[in-house]
């Protein structure tokens, strides 16, 4: 079988958040499950070309379809319709590819002539759009509708996803396939001592609701009187908002306590749950929450709310909370720090809901839906293509994202202009 | 002093926070006659394509520099602004925003209101969009703000149970200023009961407890001799989808009556001619209808949680919050016992007499003398 999977999507370090390693993760399996009978075709970006020649093995090939360096986002996406659409035509038919496997969920390369297979990692757009800027929700929009129409299986990460996406773009079931992403044990367990500190790796993405949480670790740090109190770490592409949140930590009044620690390998992630003693998880949208099952893995009692996929993932083996609610959030710090019982008890229930998943299990499930997707393709008309609905979709959009640049321009380029000229003055 | 009043949100259908800026902004127009007052009905990230409906205040110490001006160039006088590269127009001392908003405000002073805290404290009775907006603004401000303006003293101390370490918030200085009712208080207060309906004012959102007050309505039918009518009146509101379908239903049967987003002098109109008001609400920062009932001589039935009692004082009757049934009760008690309802409006109406806009507007004005001189 020989499948290409677009990875042009993917950022060098952390920016693409937990949904990089499970990608990745994933296509090892894969590897590893049926050996020789499959063929993978890397299409890459120049910055990430390198991860995916590390992953390639004798029977598979890598080809930098795109070149992101020095490029804007408008240049990048211009390429990614012409050039690159072309080259990766070619490339299809040359190797005469299966199926075109696309993780990041992209439409970048869909063909008429081969079966499309492709991962939703949440509805964050529609669900949580205050996670993006206005254009990026509606360019999500514009690709998810795009999507809908052109791929044969739609692979999500769990049932929350999967009812979502039906009641939104109006999916036929058998259309989607559910994989959980239970890739916990792809980290070591190095045997370290406890620390006192919660931990909460995440990405500074509005969702991930640091804001609410470092709110309530202040309340926490007050009401904490009999003992030491527990640290906080963060893991996270430091991008711009990881920096205000910084300072705001500052005006907070907790920046000792509070450690910022960037974007970190796996080795060094792995140290970190190791160490930790209890993982805070108050994210308001997630497609599977992948700390979720590692922090499990590693023994460590979870914190989380009950919003989206959490409880589907979670079960009984966490301490939910509301964690919009700052005073709430810091009862349940102060509760878990104090009370070593509960803590084992969750570290049990934990252990015992980790039975639920199975990583082998998921890959084996995926090459089967890869098999049919080749065998059996969802024959054209039930794919619902209908082109004149398409162009009409294609002129909204593209209508608004030019009244929105005109906006943007007719403020920004007085001020680039007044900024030019006290310049050269 | 140079004073600058943020008026963003009286250029739309008003709500609480529109009215409040309105009222004060006129209030200390008028007290402040001596000081420069400069309106902003541009203010940060609030912009209006439109900002013919905002405040006018025809006084020759007042300007309004944004009043016409369009989306675009408000947009680029900000920016221009928080990039430290302009100061407002006015060059304000002293800047009191309203509109949740905490921008940057070149070299002048910063005053927050904090409306309340109910995003955090009861999350669930909001939208996510104004959760997020009345967090982002409340942290901006934090960093921001020299002093921070509430309007209950219960609202301060929540502020300072939420930011117990933060020593920006505590070295900031803080002022509780009530606010007043927009209708003057009656000459007289009633002396029997009246004719009318219930009345129940509000946006419909979770927060007001509606459906619990249909439920008790319902009960009270039941119970009741008189029978009176439901009335409500506020904006389209959030979260309530249940509440409009059951409110259709009851109006069809012609118990229930909904007026919408109704004027000023309607919603007086209103509160005169109702026998009681009745107001279950899980919180409020202030709780004005209230207070505007009083004004009005219409005697209030209102929950005793967070600033009510501020409010309510000694003169409107305390439901318990437990249940549907003991509200009805009240509602019952009320409509049986005629000295208590004469007694209300006495007290009602005397109590509204004690807070007044001119009487915040000289308590703004002082604590905005007490801010100038500290450090930003």
């Amino acid at each position: 079988m020989k499948i290409a999977v677009d990875l042009t999507p993917m950022r060098p370090g952390g920016e693409n958040g937990g949904i990089k390693p499970a990608i990745l993760e994933f296509l090892k399996g894969l590897k590893q499950y049926l050996g020789d009978s499959l063929c993978l075709l890397f299409l890459t970006a120049d910055d990430t070309h390198h991860e995916a020649v590390l992953l390639a093995g004798t029977n598979d090939s890598a080809f930098c379809v795109l070149r992101r360096a020095g490029k804007g986002n408008f240049a990048q996406t211009l390429q990614l319709a012409t050039q690159s659409k072309r080259i990766v035509r070619n490339l299809l038919q040359k190797h005469a590819v299966d199926l075109l496997y696309s993780p990041f969920g992209t439409v970048s390369f869909m063909s008429d002539r081969i079966p499309m297979v492709a991962m939703i990692a949440d509805t964050l757009h529609r669900d949580f759009p205050f996670s993006f800027p206005a254009q990026t929700t509606e360019s999500r929009e514009f690709q998810f509708r795009k999507l809908v129409n052109a791929v044969d299986y739609l692979q999500v990460n769990s049932q929350f996803t999967a009812e979502r996406l039906k009641l939104l773009y109006d999916l036929m079931p058998e259309q989607i396939f559910i994989t959980h992403l239970p890739i916990q044990e792809g980290l070591p367990v190095p045997i370290a001592r406890r620390e006192p500190f919660f931990f909460y790796p995440a990405n500074f993405w509005l969702h991930k609701n640091h804001e609410v949480l470092l709110v309530a670790y202040q309340i926490y740090l007050t009401q904490n009187v009999e003992s030491a109190p527990w640290g906080l770490v963060f893991t996270g592409h430091l991008d711009e908002r990881a920096h205000s949140l910084q300072k705001l930590a500052k005006n907070l009044g907790i920046a000792a306590h509070v450690k910022f620690l960037g974007h970190v390998p796996e080795m060094e992630l792995a140290k970190i749950y190791a160490t930790a003693s209890c993982l805070v998880f108050p994210s308001l949208h997630e497609g599977f929450g992948i700390p979720i099952v590692q922090a499990m893995n590693f023994g460590l009692p979870v914190i989380c709310g009950r919003d989206t996929s959490n409880p589907e993932i979670a079960g009984n083996a966490a301490f939910y909370v509301d964690t919009r609610n700052p005073a709430k959030l810091a009862e349940a710090l102060l509760t878990v720090a104090r009370d070593e019982r509960l803590r084992s008890e969750l570290v049990a229930l934990g252990k015992e809901r980790l039975k639920a998943f199975d990583f082998s299990t998921e890959v084996a499930r995926l090459a089967d839906l890869f098999a049919n997707a080749t065998a059996r393709r969802i024959p054209a008309p039930k794919r619902k293509r209908n082109r004149l609905k398409d162009c009409w979709l294609a002129g909204i959009y593209y209508a608004r994202a030019i009244a929105r640049k005109a906006l943007h321009a007719a403020v920004e380029v007085p001020l680039r202009l007044e900024r030019l000229s006290t310049l050269m003055l | 002093m140079r004073i600058g009043l943020d008026v963003a949100q009286t250029c739309h259908e008003r709500h609480g926070c529109g009215w409040v800026a309105d009222q004060v902004a006129t209030a200390i127009s008028a007290v402040c006659s001596g000081d420069d007052v400069i309106l902003y009905h541009q203010f940060g990230d609030w912009l209006n394509w439109d900002t013919s409906e905002g405040t006018r205040i025809g006084r020759s110490n007042v300007s309004a520099p944004f009043m016409g001006s369009s989306w675009i160039g408000a947009r680029i006088a900000w920016k221009r602004i928080q990039a430290g590269r302009a100061n407002l127009p006015g060059d304000p001392e002293v800047v009191h925003s309203f509109c949740f908003q905490a921008p940057v405000v070149g070299g002048a002073r910063l005053i927050y209101t904090v409306h309340d805290l109910s995003f955090w404290i009861h999350p669930e009775f909001t939208t996510e969009t104004n959760r997020l907006e009345c967090q982002h603004g409340m942290l901006d401000a934090i960093h921001l703000a020299s002093g921070f303006c509430f309007f209950s003293e219960h609202s301060r101390r929540d502020f300072f149970a939420l930011f117990p370490l933060a020593e920006r918030a505590k070295e900031r200085a803080t002022t509780v200023q009530p606010l007043a009712s927009r209708f003057p208080s009656l000459p007289i207060s009633r002396s029997s009961f009246f004719a009318g309906p219930w009345l129940s004012i509000g946006a419909m959102e979770p927060r007001k407890n509606c459906d619990l007050l249909l439920d008790a309505y319902e009960i009270y039918r039941g119970k009741s001799k008189c029978g009176r009518k439901l009335c409500f009146a506020g904006g389209k509101g959030w979260q309530s989808e249940s509440t409009w379908k059951r409110i259709a239903d009851l109006q069809r049967t012609g118990a229930v009556e909904h007026r919408g987003y109704v004027s000023d002098s309607e919603l007086q109109r209103l509160y005169q001619q109702a026998f009681g008001f009745v107001f279950p609400s899980h919180f409020e920062g202030f709780g004005l209808p209230v207070l505007e009932s009083m004004s009005q001589s219409c005697p209030v039935i209102t929950s005793s949680n967070s600033s009510l009692p501020e409010v309510g004082g000694e003169a409107v009757l305390y439901w318990d919050g437990k249940s549907a049934e003991t509200l009805a009760e009240s509602m019952l008690r009320l409509e049986a016992d005629e000295n208590l309802y004469v007694r209300l409006s006495k007290d009602g109406l005397e109590r509204s007499r004690s807070f007044s806009w001119e009487k915040t507007a000289v308590g703004l004005r002082q604590f905005y003398e007490q801010v100038l001189p500290t450090e930003r």
